[in-house]
């Protein structure tokens, strides 16, 4: 079976010498860009650039949520631990007053 | 790595010495400010811990991990919800269980691929259960370990104590043998160990977290040839 030879999707006269990754239509060697090791053609840039743009919005947005949570959050977190604390540190107190030779001859 | 480890450490360890005295000589009242100060050096540890992972991570990865600073809140977010589980929860164990592996993890998967706080915490627990007999021998090896060192220090002092110094090298060990059997001698040793446990925890756990991804996204050889080689036969 006779291989196809592929043409540049911009330029009908030129053989492509690779596929967008995104897009997937075939590019010459003008209408390639190599960025981070792959082939992009124009289009296919473009809506990379889009999707890294709302990826970033969605990151600094769940970076905003973090921040105000943790500024929400962390009087009533830093209470419940020293509450924590001070709780087990009492108890341990307690369990080192126990007359432990009594506990054993009470079992 | 050590330094890093040593001034997250520093304010904790001065903070729970105080907090020994005060129980050890049943100083209740003294109880509530220690407490307080220790709060604020488990803040203090937190925000030094997280890099500690990240100089294991890049060690491990052989280039630099995202930026921690941009992360830190994330990750201090995703700590205090892990540690309410393992502190409030632990009575019922599972809560406890899953809490102790997010707030290791926290650090290293956000440092990895800098997603969303949710999506990574979904992400995170997801491994946590698909590995969840794995990190249980994991808990148990540490537990064991800890007890073990444990009763390993305490048999180590007891020979000392009744053979090799008043024996083989003549010292009276009277006074020692007294302050080794107090309860502040014995506090000071539980809390010496918890410290050499964290700070290995602190560096295995990013190795489990690479472990745990590796085996859920498939990049795992040895898993893979074991999956290939059991459909085979």
């Amino acid at each position: 079976m006779a291989i196809k030879k592929k043409m540049c999707v911009n330029h009908p006269d030129r053989p492509a010498i690779g596929e967008c990754v995104i897009t997937a239509r075939p590019i010459c060697s003008e209408c390639t860009t190599r960025y981070e090791g792959v082939n992009y053609s124009k289009e296919g840039l473009e809506i990379l650039r889009r999707r890294r743009a709302a990826e970033a919005r969605r990151s600094s947005g769940g970076e905003r949520l973090a921040a105000a949570l943790l500024a929400l959050g962390s009087p009533l977190f830093l209470f419940l631990l020293y509450l924590f604390y001070l709780l087990s540190f009492e108890a341990v107190i307690d369990l080192l007053q126990l007359e432990w030779r009594d506990v054993f001859q009470g079992l | 790595m050590l330094p890093l480890y040593l001034a997250a450490m520093a304010p904790y360890s001065a903070a729970m010495l105080f907090v020994i005295d005060a129980i050890s000589t049943q100083h209740r009242s003294a109880l509530p400010f220690w407490s307080a100060l220790l709060t604020l050096a488990t803040l203090w540890r937190w925000l030094w811990l997280p890099a500690v992972q990240r100089r294991v991570q890049e060690d491990v990865r052989g280039e630099p991990t995202l930026p921690l600073g941009k992360h830190l809140a994330k990750i201090l977010l995703i700590k205090a919800g892990a540690s309410f589980a393992i502190l409030w929860g632990g009575l019922i164990v599972i809560p406890a269980f899953y809490g102790f592996f997010l707030s290791a993890f926290a650090a290293p998967a956000l440092l990895e691929s800098g997603g969303g706080m949710f999506r990574e915490v979904k992400r995170a627990l997801l491994w946590i259960h698909h590995s969840a007999r794995r990190f249980a021998g994991v808990s148990l090896a540490l537990t064991v370990a800890f007890m073990a060192a444990g009763l390993g220090a305490f048999l180590l002092q007891l020979v000392m104590i009744s053979t090799l110094l008043p024996s083989l090298l003549g010292l009276e060990a009277a006074d020692l043998s007294l302050t080794l059997r107090s309860w502040s001698w014995f506090l000071c040793l539980a809390y010496l160990l918890f410290v050499l446990f964290d700070y290995y925890w602190t560096v295995a756990s990013v190795m489990v977290f690479y472990d745990a991804q590796s085996r859920q996204l498939g990049s795992d050889l040895r898993l893979r040839l074991g999956t290939i080689q059991g459909r085979e036969a």
